[in-house]
């Protein structure tokens, strides 16, 4: 449910679709949250009641990808917690495939090792007394498997996951990126079609994990699981995302392909959240329905582009809204050169900080009422130098008035 | 402005108007999650009914035993002036020596877990060390070290003095006084203390002392000013912590009181049982009533700043490097530590072993030193060998049930996190009664009909089980607390039940805490008195009962060697205990 209240159509084809390949052909979804609601209370009966989850309706389809993404408190982890069983919620209900785990209106409530997923924690919660092998036989152990097949299927994994030879070892002595791998090999040794991960790779190095997560990819795409993933990372999101859904104060705020969130989001959180952005706050001056609209700001005068909802009026003159334009859309070029026909959206400024970045050069541009920032790829041949007087554009096309609230 | 569409915001979602009804969840585990949180509700109502049964039948006697003029007798107690004396001088005590305790484990917590003049795990044993010894053998050790006339350091000292011309009939030193008692409470009381202390002090961030060091501050600055107010929240749980203990005293009192004409409410309360015929069980509950109220409010303050202490242990680091204080600090360091190690273990165990090796305690150092005379008495003083045989296989069993139990209730707040904060103060509720109420209580429900427990095992067993519950339960929480639940949650996603869970991944787990918790325990129920005197008897003695029957005979040679003979005891035993339970918990 988006935080208008409306529930998320996750077809899989139009504008919400992900498309990404023929994984998900089948309609079934692989885990259904309708209506959810979590609240906590804090601090006895003075203290008050925090909503962690505000009429949460989700449809996670069988095979897909599912990132929640948003900032610290908002909900993700709470939500991925309850479908696992681990939180109790207030209202609402769950099913993961055909079974439904949790109903608060007919009192089901299935205890957290009855429920058909698996997870993986942001600590690994590897068991430290026990081996790799009997850490990722366990689940199977649970189950009653007899025992030659729980070494045949916990060799076969460890080895896929190229720890085989670690299966003696305790925990405490593999490292940060092969206990990751441990967790992912005890998640996925039972044959869960549902994997729940919540943060697994904040605690690795940069390098183990970017290289875990092509390995996540590649386990997801072999092994045909559902996958809900919670991170705050938006580069981690990017990557592994077939959809991810932005969470703002316990609601879903949008849930959109990557491409489709990155270009159009709806509001003002989520673009923040997604990408860097110049955020440039508003007054509509005029909007047209095909799309665009002009606004004074504190830079001075933007033409911009909206995005028009079926049903919905388009923006009243007086309306405060966001504008938002990525640091890559802004040209700029020494005072005095033309950089486009028009004199829309031109601003003049000076350079005040240049920083190399490796794939590109990022420019802080000082222009009247406010700052830009511009990026421009590296390797430059002429690099601008800070001091510069410069002029600064951006097509209105580029730049998307978004309303401040969802 | 033809072209411009008005616009509103989107409406505000509408109330929830029309709730649906709801039916209450039903926990849908498995068959053997069902039967475990069966077994976890069954212990924690036998508990909690075992306690309101007690107290229920209390007070039933007690309003039997004055009728309709409880009243009357209400302002008999609290108007009467030696026990309102007797208050003032508990509370004077008490206090006093809470405050020393306090400060005295904080600078040896510092020196010992903060600085390179530590001792090691030597150091860290130190202030645990007094609990392994009976709880009369250290007020006793000290008098036979410091009376004013045939105290060993008072007859040495005297000696020395009139070497120069100076004679003096007793003292210098008089451990019958009130500063005597403070001290012996003092000393007593610093292993809880250091207990708080020393944990506060290895959670604390390094960076904060290194960058005063860096600044240029000394050791004792650095200790002043940084370290002090980095813990001074832990000094609070530390002060209540001493203050239960504290209050339950008898031994001190009853052995340095007479002589100090100083009346402690606990030996005040106790001579109302055990002293009278017949006992008058209602005046001691209504006096036992002014232990309760300080010590439930300890309690009370206690689980606050608990809460609170949690959140700040959570995010320290683990290891403190240790401070450098040059040699002379280092030195200095040390020889506070070896002083208290000195007054602590040393001396009353010199005092002890002095009186265990002759024939009666008296000014005269000149007579034999025969040790194994007084051995084959004790040995021949059945009253004695058998308190010894019933307290230690009371403590090994007690231990390990009551271990047991709390690791069961610990895990059961997991399970029934709705209802795990009242669970967890109603197990540790006999903490906040009075040890002498509690025997007393138990004593009127048990040891009459219908049960006719009085002088069994089992009444003793109850008593251990209700006195010390709350005990285990803090270890047990500390530990389940320590060990995270990911590790939990982790089993459950996995599909274990509840049971393969506490069996499989919690059990092995705190096995350390639970050997740590069984030592406790253990220690607890060899030195306790205060059930021991109104729960034992001449036909099932402890021996806290025999320790006191000696004391009470006068027979001071014969407990000096028992003392001696318990804590050898004592320190084989519960290394034992360690051993069995780590190392049976650690085989896969």
């Amino acid at each position: 449910m988006t935080a208008d209240g409306s529930v998320v159509q996750m077809s899989l084809d139009g504008g919400d679709a992900a498309g990404v390949d023929g994984r998900r052909n089948s309609r079934s979804p692989g885990v259904l949250v309708t209506d959810l609601v979590k609240n906590y209370t804090a601090g006895g009966r003075r203290g008050g009641v925090t909503r962690a989850l505000d009429h949460v309706s989700l449809e996670v389809n069988t095979g897909e990808f599912l990132i929640l993404l948003g900032p610290s408190g908002c909900g993700k982890s709470t939500l991925l917690r309850s479908i696992a069983g681990l939180e109790t919620p207030d209202q609402g209900d769950i099913r993961i495939g055909q079974q439904t785990v949790f109903d608060r209106a007919t009192g089901v409530d299935l205890s957290a090792d009855r429920r058909p997923m698996s997870m993986i924690f942001q600590s690994y919660a590897l068991w430290p007394h026990m081996t790799a092998f009997e850490n990722a036989a366990y689940p199977l152990r649970c189950r009653k498997t007899p025992k030659n097949e729980i070494t045949t299927v916990v060799t076969e994994m460890l080895a896929r996951l190229e720890i085989g030879h670690l299966a003696d070892r305790l925990p405490a002595e593999m490292s940060g990126g092969q206990q990751q791998r441990l967790a992912l090999a005890r998640a996925l040794v039972g044959g869960s079609q549902v994997v729940l991960f919540d943060e697994p790779l904040s605690n690795v190095d940069a390098v183990v994990r970017e290289r875990l997560r092509l390995e996540m990819m590649r386990m997801q795409r072999e092994l045909k699981f559902t996958a809900i993933y919670v991170t705050h990372d938006q580069d981690e999101a990017m990557q592994l995302a077939d959809r991810i859904a932005v969470m703002v104060d316990g609601r879903i705020q949008q849930i959109a392909t990557p491409e489709e969130l990155y270009l159009n989001p709806t509001d003002a959180h989520v673009a923040s959240f997604i990408g860097h952005s110049n955020r440039l706050p508003l007054t509509v001056v005029q909007s047209r329905p095909d799309g665009t609209l002009t606004g004074t700001s504190e830079i001075g005068e933007l033409a911009c582009r909206w995005n028009p909802v079926p049903g919905q009026p388009a923006p009243a003159p007086g309306t405060t809204m966001t504008a938002f334009g990525r640091p890559p859309d802004f040209q700029f070029s020494p005072q005095g050169r033309q950089l486009a026909p028009s004199q829309v959206n031109h601003w003049s400024g000076k350079v005040q900080a240049v920083r190399f970045q490796g794939t590109h050069v990022e420019y802080m541009v000082a222009v009247d009422g406010g700052q830009l920032r511009c990026w421009r790829s590296a390797p430059e041949r002429e690099r601008t130098a800070e001091g510069e007087q410069v002029v600064v554009h951006i097509d209105p096309g580029q730049l998307l008035a978004v309303n401040d609230h969802g | 402005m033809a072209d411009t569409a008005s616009y509103t915001p989107a409406p505000p979602r509408p109330e929830e108007t029309a709730r649906p009804r709801r039916r209450p969840l039903i926990y849908q585990g498995s068959r053997t999650s069902l039967a475990f949180r069966s077994l976890v509700v069954f212990l924690s109502v036998l508990v909690v009914a075992g306690l309101v049964v007690v107290l229920v039948e209390l007070a039933r006697q007690v309003g039997a035993e004055y009728g309709d003029h409880v009243g009357t007798y209400f302002s008999s107690v609290f108007g009467s002036t030696p026990i309102l004396a007797a208050a003032g001088s508990t509370a004077i005590v008490v206090v006093t020596s809470c405050v020393l305790a306090t400060l005295v484990a904080t600078v040896l917590a510092w020196l010992n877990e903060g600085t390179e003049a530590s001792l090691g795990w030597a150091g860290s044993l130190m202030p645990v060390v007094p609990f392994l010894m009976p709880a009369l053998s250290l007020p006793l050790g000290w008098t036979f070290i410091a009376a004013p006339q045939a105290g060993l350091l008072n007859i040495l000292a005297r000696k020395a003095l009139a070497g120069v011309g100076v004679h003096l009939s007793q003292g210098p030193v008089n451990i019958y006084s009130w500063y005597g008692m403070i001290f012996l409470y003092t000393i007593f009381l610093t292993g809880f203390a250091y207990l708080i202390m020393s944990s506060a002090i290895r959670n604390v961030d390094t960076n904060i002392l290194e960058a005063a060091r860096l600044a240029g501050a000394r050791p004792l600055k650095i200790f002043r000013q940084i370290l002090i107010p980095s813990i001074k929240g832990s000094f609070l749980s530390a002060f209540l912590l001493c203050l239960l203990p504290a209050l339950a005293m008898y031994t001190v009192p009853f052995v340095i009181g007479p002589y100090a004409n100083i009346n402690i409410l606990s030996v005040t309360i106790v001579g109302m049982v055990n002293g009278l015929f017949p006992p008058h069980y209602g005046q001691a509950f209504i006096t036992g009533l002014m232990l309760l109220v300080p010590i439930l409010l300890a309690w009370l303050i206690a689980r606050r700043s608990g809460r609170r202490g949690q959140a700040v242990l959570s995010t320290s680091r683990g290891s403190m490097s240790l401070m450098r204080l040059g040699s002379r600090g280092r030195r200095i360091g040390r020889t506070v530590l070896v002083l208290y190690i000195i007054i602590a273990v040393v001396l009353p165990v010199i005092g002890l072993l002095w009186v265990s090796g002759v024939p009666f305690w008296g000014t005269s150092l000149a007579g034999p030193w025969d040790p194994i005379t007084n051995l084959r008495l004790l040995w021949h003083n059945a009253e004695a060998v058998h308190g010894i045989v019933n307290s230690v296989l009371l403590g090994v069993i007690g231990a390990l049930v009551i271990m047991t139990v709390a690791q069961l209730l610990a895990y059961g707040q997991r399970v029934f996190p709705r209802i795990g904060g009242l669970l967890d103060g109603l197990v540790k509720a006999p903490a906040a009664i009075a040890s002498i109420l509690l025997a007393m209580g138990i004593l009127l429900t048990f040891g009459g009909p219908p049960f006719n427990l009085s002088g069994s095992y089992e009444l003793l067993f109850i008593g251990f089980f209700l006195a010390f519950i709350p005990f285990a339960s803090v270890v047990a929480n500390a530990g389940q607390l320590q060990m995270g639940k990911d590790v939990i949650e982790a089993s459950q996603v996995s599909g274990g039940s509840e049971l393969r869970t506490f069996m499989r991944i919690v059990r092995p787990l705190v096995s350390g805490n639970f050997a740590a918790g069984c030592v406790l325990v253990f220690i607890l129920i060899i030195g306790d008195v205060n059930l021991s005197l109104l729960l034992s008897s001449s036909a099932r003695p402890t021996v806290g009962y025999a320790m006191l029957d000696l004391q009470i005979d006068a027979a001071f040679p014969s407990i000096a060697t028992y003392s001696l003979v318990v804590a050898i005891v004592n320190v084989l035993v519960t290394s034992l205990l360690v051993v069995v339970t780590v190392g049976l918990r650690r085989k896969r």
